[in-house]
């Protein structure tokens, strides 16, 4: 049993679902799970990461830690797996866990591996696995140095446990150090009003059988019935019926979530190309032959206009 | 006085001319080098067909009229040069043309008076043509020509050399006629006197001599020197402006690029460190472009025939060939001394952003429509290739939706980053077994099915690798795939500038197919055929490489697949460029669909040589086009002008572009896309049956 501390990631003032996949996995393979948490009003989310496995919570809540600041962030997180006496941090292979990760390895003088898909503690030493040579193989790694070792993982190699209901045990760590050199000033989000393509859970995306901007307001309430984003083909996009920035596929935005819906899109490979490792596919497309179907979970052949009422229908009533 | 006049006049004026000349020959020594007077008999056939031939300009149907005009503008000025030399040798000698072989009054068969025909004819021929030019500029205005004075000044001045020179014979006849001057005309007891010889300028004799003795010897010596002064004031004119091309035409002609229809992308250096630190991998600058290119920019008369041809023109998109050369000459203009001094530009400016705009690089399909229609031969795409290979492997500013295509190439060998593992899956829902080859093949295998990622792994182009297959096989021949050892042919790194992913796929597969001992080779890839048959030679990989409608074609005329037509309706071929443009074929794919075709198949109005690209090559398959109108719905457009119920295709891009097009028109119900090997397979006789002929 090990003492692993994991950094979180907060976005939007909520603790990323990559963050909890890994506490998920702390719990399911029994180790000691702490967290730290930076930020600038976040102590809030300690009870989170506590009903998600965090025995313990470091808080570095501070206003110059508002936007991310490479030398104080690796000061807060440093800081935090000194007093866990942590054997291991684990961190998201985000963009925040790509930045910080490797400074923070630095800065303990730890062993390190990124972007791991698998990690087994066992003993003094740790086993990672990672993709390797642009995928073409897996890797292992055994991280052998002693004392503490860093590593990154992929989001979506392990899986989030239920919460429970837990107020956390938070340490309040000190002052945020760092001469802060590199200061993030002001992090600019375009403001769709809607759930993000990236981020959701699931998505629903339309294509050409829509055929018209009406038909994209007929499946909007789909997708708000669901609590999912709303996406498009290139068709949809092409013909001006939704903006680019919902555009799935090859030259648009590449989504991977739990559940997608396709919906009246007949497939084409630069569609598939942005959504096929999704977890789970249904599509809805009147041609049986639709290329959609290959890659679907779950296929229903049939005139949209008709299947998608009653879908929402059933949601709704699966819901109340 | 006379000789004395006018050795100062041409001493001046040729001083001048060599100036302007020289200023751009020393530019040109400064650019890039390029070896382009390699195979001489060749390029003098290009110089006779394209140059004194002039194709270009009369072969097409569309540009017959126009490209007639021109045509005899041309020779007009051919017919006259000579007549040039006799007026200007008149100065020295009275009577020059006594001396020249051939043209004297004696000369056999009076060829002499007969030139005095010709030239008197062709001065009124130029003016007539010279009215229609002003007209189609004035009043029909079409739309590649966009009025300038620059035109009707140039137009001016050729209708000056001719007038003037129109009024001196006619003054001159009436002198001798009249007033009994003797000023050396031909003359001869067989053929008679000049003026016999020239219907024309005799006529406006008759016309002007009511004038008198004075106004007539006036015109014969101011008619002489205006024209004199003339063509002195046109020699020196044209270097400076966009008819540079009466100068530099025949040269460009003759250093055009021989065979493959353009200079391939040049293979570049990669492990050059210096070239890397000097930014000098593709064409960051503008001196980087080669001493031909920047030959080619400057005989640019911005005609525009490749406006109304480029299908990103056509589109409103930003790219127009005719203003790309425009900007790029008057940038050269520009850092002339600078580059002649230096041997660099200065950095006010950069090439890409500032000259070129980024939308206007990335536009380009690389369809080479416009190369196909340049009447002196211009090369528009290896520059534009040369441009973006700067741009991708050093400023790395290529459109951002390249970058999970690039991803896909270099981790998985397609563009989707699909498992490589599956690129032979396709096959498996055959009901015969395609064998893959692991070792050196044997006598027993025909042809190696190059496959393509599209083919690979596109649904719709599987059912096109997946007609071939049978096609092979229902004719008996012994044909073998390489599996998961095949990668993308590295067409569209190419295109896009990424030139060290292209040599790293190229390398691979060359190394594959070598090691195997391949030698023929089938695909249906158009993108795949061009880059193995014309770009993998550069790397040592030569092979004999066929489109699948070349070698089904052959399979057909051999008797070894019978054909009995069943398609249904009207049937028009859309030609891929590299298929047609980059490899010149035309035929077969068209006789295929005329064998399978019920009625006969019919002709969009851009058709074979000018056909209309789908707006998918030059990678701009994996580009988003946010641009003006979509180039495929406009192709569908032209489908749909002659009825077409089927569109048949030869190249898996063509096939998503124009399917796409189709259904975004709303008429998938109405038209189908077929590629050719489709057609076929629908179309094999049963036995029994006859082919029927159209």
């Amino acid at each position: 049993m090990s003492n692993v501390l994991v950094v979180a990631e907060v976005k939007g003032g909520a603790v990323r679902k990559p963050t909890l996949e890994l506490l998920g996995k702390l719990k399911q393979d029994g180790h000691t799970a702490s967290a730290v948490l930076i930020g600038s009003g976040v102590q809030a989310q300690a009870d989170t990461l506590a009903g998600h496995g965090a025995a313990k919570v470091y808080v570095a809540d501070d206003a110059a830690l508002a936007n991310y600041a490479q030398d104080r962030y690796v000061a807060a997180a440093a800081d935090a797996a000194g007093q866990a006496q942590a054997d291991m941090v684990w961190l998201s292979a985000s963009e925040f866990g790509k930045a910080l990760g490797p400074a923070l390895a630095a800065r303990l003088g730890a062993a390190f591996a990124a972007d791991c898909t698998d990690v087994t503690i066992s003993g003094d030493a740790a086993e990672v696995m990672r993709p390797a040579m642009a995928t073409k193989v897996r890797q292992k790694l055994r991280l052998k140095k002693p004392g503490v070792k860093v590593v990154t993982v992929r989001s979506g190699a392990f899986d989030a446990q239920p919460a429970e209901a837990k107020s956390a045990d938070v340490a309040t760590l000190a002052a945020p150090a760092g001469d802060g050199r590199i200061v993030v000033k002001e992090v600019v989000q375009e403001d769709t009003g809607r759930v993000d393509l990236g981020d959701a859970a699931t998505v629903v995306s339309v294509g050409r059988g829509v055929r018209g901007p009406e038909g994209v307001e007929f499946v909007q309430p789909l997708a708000d019935a669901l609590g999912a984003a709303y996406g498009a083909s290139r068709a949809v996009v092409d013909s001006g019926w939704m903006p680019f920035e919902l555009q799935v596929g090859q030259t648009g935005r590449v989504v991977t979530p739990d559940v997608y819906f396709a919906i009246g899109i007949s497939g084409a490979i630069q569609h598939l190309a942005g959504m096929s490792g999704s977890k789970l596919i249904i599509a809805v497309n009147k041609d049986p032959d639709a290329p959609i179907f290959s890659v679907a979970d779950y296929g229903i052949v049939g005139d949209l206009f008709k299947v998608v009422p009653v879908l929402i229908e059933e949601i709704k009533k699966h819901k109340s | 006085m006379q000789a004395e006049l006018m050795t100062l006049a041409l001493v001046a004026a040729l001083a001048v001319f060599a100036y302007s000349v020289g200023t751009k020959v020393r530019l040109f020594a400064r650019m890039a080098p390029e070896n382009r007077i390699d195979r001489p008999w060749r390029r003098l056939g290009l110089l006779f067909r394209i140059g004194l031939g002039q194709s270009k300009l009369v072969a097409r149907r569309k540009e017959r009229s126009a490209g007639a005009m021109h045509f005899f503008i041309f020779w007009g000025f051919m017919v006259l040069a000579l007549r040039e030399i006799i007026l200007f040798g008149n100065a020295y000698h009275p009577g020059f043309q006594e001396l020249l072989p051939l043209l004297g009054s004696d000369s056999p068969l009076g060829l002499g008076f007969l030139y005095t025909f010709l030239y008197d004819l062709t001065e009124v021929v130029v003016l007539a043509m010279v009215a229609i030019a002003v007209y189609r500029r004035l009043v029909i205005r079409p739309r590649r020509l966009d009025l300038n004075v620059e035109g009707l000044v140039i137009l001016g001045l050729i209708l000056g050399v001719v007038v003037t020179d129109l009024f001196y014979d006619a003054a001159k006849f009436n002198l001798v006629a009249l007033w009994g001057q003797d000023l050396h005309l031909l003359h001869s007891p067989v053929f008679g006197a000049e003026r016999t010889w020239a219907p024309f300028a005799s006529l406006l004799a008759t016309g002007i001599a009511p004038w008198g003795h004075a106004i007539n010897a006036g015109l014969v010596e101011f008619g002489y020197w205006l024209h004199v002064g003339v063509i002195l004031v046109f020699l020196n004119l044209l270097p400076l402006g966009k008819h540079a091309h009466v100068i530099s035409a025949l040269p460009n002609v003759f250093f055009g690029s021989l065979g493959y229809p353009h200079t391939p992308a040049a293979l570049l250096d990669l492990e050059d460190e210096k070239a890397w630190e000097n930014e000098a991998l593709g064409v960051t600058r503008v001196e980087q472009l080669t001493w031909k290119q920047g030959l080619d920019v400057y005989t640019c008369t911005e005609c525009g025939r490749c406006y109304d041809i480029c299908p990103t023109y056509v589109t409103k998109k930003p790219l127009a060939l005719k203003w790309m050369n425009d900007a790029l000459r008057h940038y050269l203009e520009e850092e002339a001394d600078h580059i002649i001094a230096t041997g660099r530009s200065s950095d006010a400016r950069q090439l890409v952003g500032d000259v070129i705009r980024h939308d206007t690089l990335w536009s380009c399909t690389t369809c080479r429509a416009c190369e196909e229609v340049c009447p002196v031969s211009i090369e528009h795409v290896p520059r534009i290739i040369a441009m973006r290979q700067a741009q991708t492997l050093m400023q790395e500013q290529y459109p951002k939706e390249l970058t999970p295509t690039f991803r896909g190439l270099e981790q998985n060998a397609n563009p989707w980053n699909i498992g490589y593992d599956k690129r032979a899956d396709w096959a498996a829902e055959l009901d015969f077994e395609v064998p893959i080859l692991t070792e050196p093949p044997t006598e027993a295998v025909d042809v190696l099915m190059w496959v393509g990622c599209m083919g690979s792994f596109d649904k719709r182009s599987q059912k096109v690798a997946q007609a071939t297959a049978r096609l092979l096989q229902q004719a008996g021949v012994s044909f073998a795939i390489l599996g998961t050892a095949e990668k993308c042919s590295g067409d569209l790194a190419r295109r896009s500038g990424n030139e060290m992913l292209y040599q790293a796929l190229a390398r691979e597969n060359v190394e594959t197919l070598n090691g195997l001992g391949v030698q023929h080779v089938v695909t249906q890839c158009p993108h795949c055929l061009n880059a193995l048959k014309n770009e993998y030679p550069q790397l040592e990989g030569r092979y004999e490489v066929f489109h699948h409608s070349q070698y089904i074609a052959r399979l057909v005329d051999e008797g070894r697949l019978t054909l009995a037509p069943s398609v249904e309706g009207t049937v028009t071929f859309h030609d891929p460029c590299y298929l047609g443009r980059y490899n010149r074929e035309y035929d077969a794919p068209r006789k295929l669909v005329g064998a399978t075709a019920k009625e006969a198949p019919v002709e969009m109005r851009r058709s074979r040589n000018e056909s209309f690209c789908c707006g998918a090559g030059g990678a701009r398959m994996w580009m988003e086009e946010n641009i003006g109108r979509r180039v495929n719905e406009e192709r569908v457009r032209q489908a749909v002008e002659v009825g077409a119920t089927t569109i048949a295709v030869g190249c898996p891009f063509c096939m998503t572009m124009i399917d796409d097009g189709v259904r975004q028109s709303g008429r998938d119900d109405e038209i189908k896309v077929k590629d050719v090997a489709e057609l076929v397979l629908e179309s094999l006789a049963k036995p029994g049956t006859e082919p029927v002929q159209h």
